[in-house]
């Protein structure tokens, strides 16, 4: 791809995805959201969160799961969700998430 | 600028530039790899940002695949920053135009999931200003990261399933704010497990987008008078 075809492919790329991002903003503005609506993004952080995390860990780029007991991310996850909880510091889930990390890839697996 | 930049803002903003930096830097070495400048990668991390829409972005150009094919796939993967608007919106709306055209470029996974959770903390002075504020340094993190990435090229070695772990926990963290009662912890099993077996039929972060619809859903039905609640 040519310099200036990438700058177009670049433009192209904030526009389709600026869409998504103002279109809410844009059409929802000051109005008060609809008690449906509301309830339903009470959901949506936590769904979003565990859709990350689980596809993060255990998911193959499409191809079946990484389900083993071997899995460094599952493990790891299970050293930081309880520290989290207890904690809700995200120093402190980082901190463990990558200690554990490490120690499990370069000590036990 | 100090409504904007504190340290309340900084305080929050590091667990998101700490993971940008290795991360970044790896989307930059692939940038390199594929015909990047630094000043291409500046542009892109700029008007793009977006982590896995940019890599995936990269990736396409490097197989030389047709500018309409990789705007569509990213935009594509993009898709979700729609759920976010929907949510930060509440917060914002009463900002200007300006403020609002602005914050809609910076919403990504992390400035959304660290600013509901600090908009919906219990008693949270969380205020807009302060939220621009972490979009703006978390958005530079990821320009100069990239760009750093380009000018490093390969001459740096990054254990990147070490490093991206950082923001898993991160978002581990994250998710550690809504484990407030049984069914929000179960929404967001189900949300995974959605996400996992969609997995297998739909790619390019459409799953995560579908999963999270469908798991909203069903809490909101099984919600049952439990109520907006906090806020």
């Amino acid at each position: 791809m040519s310099y200036s075809d990438i700058i177009l492919c670049i433009f192209g790329l904030f526009c389709t995805s600026y869409i998504s991002r103002i279109l809410p903003l844009a059409i929802l503005g000051r109005r008060p959201l609809p008690t449906a609506l509301a309830l339903w993004l009470k959901y949506v952080p936590t769904s979003v969160f565990g859709a990350l995390i689980f596809v993060s860990i255990f998911g193959d780029a499409g191809s079946g799961f990484r389900f083993s007991v071997t899995n460094i991310e599952m493990l790891a996850a299970l050293c930081v969700i309880p520290v989290a909880a207890k904690t809700h510091s995200l120093a402190y889930s980082i901190i463990v998430g990558l200690t554990a990390y490490w120690l499990l890839q370069n000590y036990m697996i | 600028m100090g409504q904007y930049f504190n340290k309340q803002v900084f305080k929050a903003a590091w667990p998101i530039c700490f993971g940008y930096v290795p991360l970044g830097v790896a989307c930059g070495i692939l940038g390199e790899k594929v015909g990047m400048d630094p000043f291409l990668m500046a542009l892109m991390s700029v008007f793009l940002f977006a982590g896995s829409g940019q890599f995936i972005a990269l990736a396409m150009i490097g197989a030389n695949t047709g500018i309409i094919p990789i705007i569509i796939t990213v935009g594509i993967v993009n898709l979700r920053h729609l759920l976010y608007g929907l949510i930060l919106n509440q917060y914002i709306s009463k900002e200007n135009i300006l403020y609002r055209a602005i914050y809609a470029q910076e919403i990504v996974d992390e400035t959304f999931a660290v600013n509901s959770v600090e908009f919906q903390k219990d008693n949270s002075t969380w205020t807009p200003k302060q939220a621009f504020g972490l979009n703006f340094v978390s958005h530079m993190g990821w320009v100069l990261a990239t760009v750093a990435g380009v000018i490093l090229g390969s001459a740096v070695y990054i254990d990147t399933g070490l490093v991206s772990y950082a923001l898993i926990a991160m978002f581990i963290g994250l998710w550690s704010f809504h484990f407030k009662t049984f069914k929000l912890v179960a929404i967001g099993v189900l949300g995974g497990i959605l996400a996992l077996v969609l997995s297998l039929w739909l790619d390019n972060m459409l799953n995560v987008v579908v999963a999270t619809i469908v798991a909203a859903v069903v809490g909101a039905v099984w919600d049952n008078g439990d109520g907006v609640g906090e806020k």
